[in-house]
């Protein structure tokens, strides 16, 4: 298990080589502000992982989620109605909400059980 | 040839890109049709178990590099020359593109052509003489392209793009629009006449 | 291995497929969706070549034109091959490292109805008045302002692309904590099989691009709205910039999912370990890190960006390519083939990808590219690389997991009858557009002269003939659902884990484990049997 983060390093060590040479041939920011934006995005996702500890033994694996449902729709609704209007957005994120609160909720059931 | 000359660059260009790309593609298939005969399974056939051979793939590696040096110099070198444009043209054409037409000013004479998706537009060039254009579009991105010659290039509404064309044989010749620009960019044509330098003069004096 | 508790009996019916968190099950709707979209916008694409059998406009009117190829393409991107790519990595991944789920299982429950409501609200853009998108799946700019494409069909066109990316990007990020924290005991990074890698490197493309066309499709919604996002100097070019940054690491990740699936089926039906393993994933970090650098060169014949760069980095891509296609063959060099339909989809693939690989080489020129881009040899390009490549190694996959997904086998017969289609359909309908590029035929036109028609009419033909073969796949689908000849967990003496389970598996994908010794370990197993 140990050095998972080993891909990922490397993959950010290429990025960022391939950001170095974009030098020889231009300096436009955004070239390489979005793939020195990678770079470094990858390289956080490695330190991420190098420190998160590890796994519990025993883990809680849920059937279903409603409240996972709601967000979905409510923040695909508050989306859509960004063109449209408060009467279309607003309801979407009134769903949100309560989908998040009905997360919060499975998620500390599902923590008061392992 | 003349640096601008587009369809000569290119002609010799993509003959040496076909060339590797025939080759490469006659290799591959030739050794997996080959190897689905030779390695299909029949009674008695065993599989191999080796399954790593280092020195193998790094001189593959080797050999696909050079190819990528061969490729990128002398995509460099002809892209060099294309995109080339004089600084002290004789001729100009400043090009300016509109939903869904053309118009094309010769720079420095007060003639100029103009024409729409129902009735394209002309342009008239000399044979063997560079011309450098200048390209800009009121509107939308489009993009003007001349088959023939072997180029395009985009018209922008916010800064002018330049390039030097040089059309090589007397002919007439398609244009096109060739970035989608909304609901006339299929018909938004013009045409190209090349003709001899004479001729163009007597062409333009007559505008 | 973590054990993992489960709570309650599982809700059945509707709900419980609708808001399961079963990998499994949300893989397998994700499937179903991407199905349905991908009928959706192959309707499309048959009512264009039918438009384009002929010079003139005889079918639909020049808007209508317009709607159809804009949402052909963005169906096909947004809401077909890319979350196809990602179902079967939510599916295949936790079976090939041996973890019971995912990790956040509700995240790609959460992606999945993001995608789903993307894609209905994209849509429903032909209901509304002034119709749906029309400004093609990449909406330059300022084509795509309020100005020029009015209509509130282009706005849900924008929320629908930034639901369903955010949702592929949320499904990547539950896909990597997986694939880095979930794996069994024994199977280390280095043991990872071929499939675990090309979907890693999947979603490292997802995560660090993906976010890029959130924030612009969002700066485009503002900028329609409100005005004063693109429209100064340099802006249209910005916005392409910002979007091809996504644009391209997209089509890898329409990509690699289905490469791994091919090196896994070629190496099954071979009879033998895939080779060149250690080649194959550095050389898929290297492929999918050089993808991230290449975008601009969807911006050469712009005249206002660096050609230079972005040319020498697309070219480089052929010596991970090169690597890649050498592992793939040379797994089936001494082996001991077996031409499954599964195998003969993965040949196709090797062979028909090539066209798509070769063609993009020559446009990775800048010079070939100003005649080139733009046109119908640029078509066939990325048809080649999706249809050939991608949907033909899907089907690879297709043939091979379904015993696996179902516990029933697909009819061998319909299969071939499946491929001999499929790869007649996609050479007649898309290598004419080689030539009718290369003789001046734009892309995204409703009609064209005359000299062109007859190249026109091969190619609607064979988009017939493609359409025939998709029915023989449904037909075969629904056919062995019905006939159920009983697959067993390992009919086709597959190398990795999810062999070992029953088919399909049960809910917590294991009750035990063979032990983990390589990339292989069915092999291993096997091996070891007296």
């Amino acid at each position: 298990m140990q050095r998972r983060w080993t891909p990922l390093l490397v993959w950010a060590g290429l990025l960022a080589g391939l950001t170095c040479l974009q030098f020889v041939f231009s300096t436009n920011p955004y070239y390489w502000a979005t793939l020195g934006g990678a770079a470094l995005v990858t390289a956080l996702l490695a330190g991420y992982y190098l420190w998160r500890p590890p796994l519990r033994a025993e883990e809680y694996v849920p059937d279903s989620s409603y409240a996972t449902v709601a967000v979905a729709v409510g923040a695909a609704v508050a989306v859509v109605g960004v063109p449209f209007g408060p009467w279309l957005y607003l309801p979407g994120l009134g769903l949100l909400v309560v989908g998040l609160g009905g997360l919060v909720h499975e998620l500390r059931v599902e923590r008061r059980r392992v | 040839m003349l640096a601008s000359d587009t369809r000569a660059e290119f002609t010799s260009l993509f003959s040496l890109y076909v060339w590797v790309t025939i080759v490469t593609a006659v290799i591959v298939f030739a050794v997996v049709l080959f190897a689905a005969w030779r390695y299909r399974s029949r009674p008695g056939r065993v599989a191999s178990a080796r399954d790593e051979s280092i020195l193998v793939e790094l001189l593959f590696a080797l050999v696909l590099v050079a190819v990528v040096v061969v490729l990128v110099t002398r995509t460099f070198t002809t892209e060099d020359r294309v995109d080339a444009v004089a600084s002290n043209a004789k001729r100009q054409v400043e090009v300016t593109a509109f939903k869904w037409g053309w118009r094309f000013t010769y720079a420095g004479t007060g003639v100029s052509v103009v024409g729409d998706n129902l009735r394209p537009p002309t342009l008239h060039l000399p044979v063997g003489e560079p011309v450098v254009f200048v390209e800009r579009s009121q509107d939308v991105v489009h993009s003007f392209w001349v088959p023939a010659l072997r180029f395009k290039r985009d018209a922008w509404p916010d800064a002018d793009t330049r390039f030097e064309l040089t059309v090589e044989s007397a002919g007439v010749y398609a244009g096109r629009c060739a970035e989608f620009c909304g609901l006339h960019h299929s018909d938004m044509n013009f045409t190209v006449v090349a003709e001899s330098r004479a001729r163009f003069e007597r062409w333009l004096a007559a505008q | 291995m973590t054990t993992v508790a489960l709570e309650r009996p599982r809700p059945t019916g509707l709900v419980g497929w609708l808001a399961s968190t079963d990998h499994k099950r949300v893989a397998l709707l994700q499937l179903g969706a991407s199905l349905v979209f991908f009928v959706a916008s192959g309707l499309a694409a048959m009512l264009m070549r039918s438009e384009l059998a002929e010079p003139g406009m005889q079918i639909v009117s020049r808007q209508s034109y317009d709607e159809l190829f804009t949402i052909h393409g963005s169906g096909m991107v947004y809401l077909t091959i890319t979350p196809l790519a990602l179902a079967v990595g939510l599916y295949l991944i936790p079976l090939h490292i041996g973890a019971a789920e995912l990790a956040w299982p509700r995240l790609a429950l959460l992606g999945f109805w993001l995608y789903v409501a993307g894609g209905v609200i994209m849509f429903l853009g032909f209901a509304i008045d002034h119709g749906a998108a029309k400004a093609g799946w990449f909406a330059t700019y300022p084509l795509s302002n309020a100005a020029n494409t009015s209509g509130k069909g282009q706005d849900m066109w924008i929320c629908g692309v930034f639901l369903a990316v955010l949702g592929n990007t949320i499904q990547s990020g539950s896909l990597l904590a997986t694939i880095v924290r979930k794996r069994a005991p024994g199977m280390t990074m280095a043991r990872l099989s071929p499939f675990t890698w090309s979907m890693l490197v999947t979603v490292l493309l997802a995560l660090t691009s993906f976010p890029v066309l959130l924030g612009t499709m969002a700066a485009l919604e503002w900028d329609r709205l409100q005005g004063g996002v693109f429209d100064g100097h340099y802006g249209p070019v910005a916005y392409q910039l910002l979007f091809w940054f996504y644009g391209h690491p997209v089509v890898y990740v329409m990509f690699f999912p289905f490469v791994g699936m091919a090196a896994e089926v070629i190496s099954a039906f071979s009879g033998r370990r895939f080779f060149a393993y250690k080649g194959f994933t550095f050389s898929i970090l290297l492929f999918a890190a050089l993808s991230m650098s290449v975008w601009a060169h969807h911006m050469f014949a712009t005249g206002r960006v660096n050609n230079e760069y972005f040319s020498l980095t697309s070219t480089m891509l052929i010596v991970p390519a090169g690597l890649e296609y050498f592992a793939l063959i040379w797994t089936m060099v001494g082996g001991a083939i077996v031409f499954s339909t599964a195998m003969l989809f993965a040949i196709g693939f090797l062979l028909l990808f090539l066209i798509g690989g070769l063609t993009g080489v020559i446009v990775a020129s800048p010079p070939l590219d100003y005649h080139l881009t733009d046109s119908y040899f640029y078509v066939a390009h990325f048809h080649y690389a999706l249809f050939g490549g991608s949907l033909f190694a899907f089907f690879a996959g297709a043939y091979y997991w379904f015993p696996k997904v179902t516990g029933v086998l697909l009819r061998e017969s319909l299969g071939k009858l499946h491929f001999w289609l499929m790869v007649i359909g996609a050479n007649l309908t898309f290598f004419p557009m080689l030539v009718l590029g290369f003789e001046g035929m734009p892309r995204r036109v409703a009609t064209y002269p005359e000299r062109f028609t007859t190249l026109n009419v091969v190619a609607t033909a064979g988009g017939f003939v493609i359409a025939l073969g998709v029915l023989v796949f449904l037909a075969n689908v629904w056919w062995s659902l019905r006939r159920r000849v009983p697959a067993g967990n390992d009919p086709f003496g597959g190398p990795t884990l999810e062999w070992w389970t029953t088919s399909p598996p049960p809910r917590l994908n294991f009750d035990s484990l063979p032990p983990i010794r390589s990339f292989a370990p069915l092999f291993d197993v096997r091996e070891n049997r007296p």
